[in-house]
């Protein structure tokens, strides 16, 4: 039991910082994804995610595989295509998701050219797949500021986000909060989604954001719950993923989030809340 | 302050406390498994 479960963390520092990696992204960006996903958004968060590839791209470029250039040029990135796919949709006839889709297209493109342009085919599967067993003691203070940021902030603004998901009109009837609020939440996608990119690679970082949040949905009915369940989703999957990968030798970043998919597999046949199984059972007349 | 700012100010404060606190204890746990991280010997 013990060499099961607790000896690979036990021993190998590099075990206990993907741990602690993988559970700061898991309660930094699972909220964000419940907030998405009631909102509707999940592509948009794979779209952001694949948008902040060619400025961590130019990063690299400028100071190869160096923390701080890449975050910051993910920030630009991310932030840029959210803003221009925005624009794009109130002065041109095309709708918001086509937009996205347009532009997260290109810098997914422009950042693989870039990357593999100058760098090896290494480099390029670090950026794509990330190294969650190669966090640093930097990579980690960075997860760990962006959900403490990320938590403090959600708790600031837990109620405009709700009546945002649930009556947007409502919410700019009453304060003038919306477009705070609106702004201020995707900079949270693009900053989780730049922190989980360290670990997971853009293109599994999105998945420890959506996974634990779909599969929540069918454990609780409130959003708080949401938040919890898909937290504690996210870091079993974490746990699993990541002795999964150190007893058999898999890839970390993909076993994780196979694992996300497996919960997100049972919660929705056996979820209480809307599952294939809750679903089929007989209920009372009276009951909603 | 006019109508609107009031009820924006009100919107963030109502149950602001046990939220901030929530978001506080689990800051907490997380730099405390941080340090834990980093700071326990190991092989590598």
């Amino acid at each position: 039991m013990w060499d099961l479960f607790f000896q690979p963390f036990a021993d190998f520092g590099f075990m206990r910082r993907a741990l602690m990696g993988c559970f700061a992204i898991s309660i930094g960006a699972t909220p964000v994804g419940v907030f998405l996903m009631l909102r509707r958004m999940s592509l948009t968060g794979d779209a952001m995610a694949h948008a902040i590839l060619p400025g961590a791209a130019v990063g690299f470029l400028v100071s190869g595989l160096s923390l701080g250039a890449m975050t910051i040029g993910g920030l630009i990135a991310g932030m840029a295509v959210a803003l221009l796919s925005g624009f794009v949709t109130r002065v041109t006839a095309l709708r918001e998701d086509a937009s996205l889709a347009a532009f997260y297209l290109i810098s997914l493109a422009l950042g693989v050219l870039i990357v593999s342009t100058r760098g090896s085919n290494v480099d390029l599967m670090h950026v794509l797949f990330g190294t969650v067993l190669a966090l640093d003691n930097a990579a980690l203070i960075l997860l760990c500021s962006i959900a403490s940021v990320s938590v403090l902030t959600l708790a600031v603004l837990f109620r405009p986000l709700v009546l945002e998901c649930a009556d947007p009109q409502f919410l700019r009837s009453v304060s003038g909060f919306s477009a705070v609020t609106h702004f201020t939440f995707l900079t949270l996608v693009v900053l989780n989604l730049v922190g989980g990119f360290h670990a997971l690679g853009t293109l599994m970082a999105v998945g420890i954001m959506i996974l634990p949040a779909a599969a929540a949905r069918f454990w609780a009915v409130s959003i708080g719950g949401m938040i919890a369940a898909a937290i504690a989703v996210a870091m079993l999957s974490s746990l699993i993923g990541l002795l999964l990968s150190y007893h058999y030798s898999l890839p970390s970043g993909p076993a994780i989030i196979l694992v996300a998919g497996v919960f997100y597999g049972v919660s929705l046949v056996a979820g209480p809340v809307g599952g294939l199984v809750a679903r089929g059972l007989p209920r009372r007349s009276l009951e909603i | 302050m006019n109508e609107s700012g009031i009820s924006s100010i009100r919107l963030l404060l109502l149950g602001a406390g046990p939220r901030l606190a929530g978001a506080a204890l689990v800051i907490a746990a997380l730099w405390a498994g941080f340090f834990w991280a980093i700071a326990t010997p190991g092989a590598l």
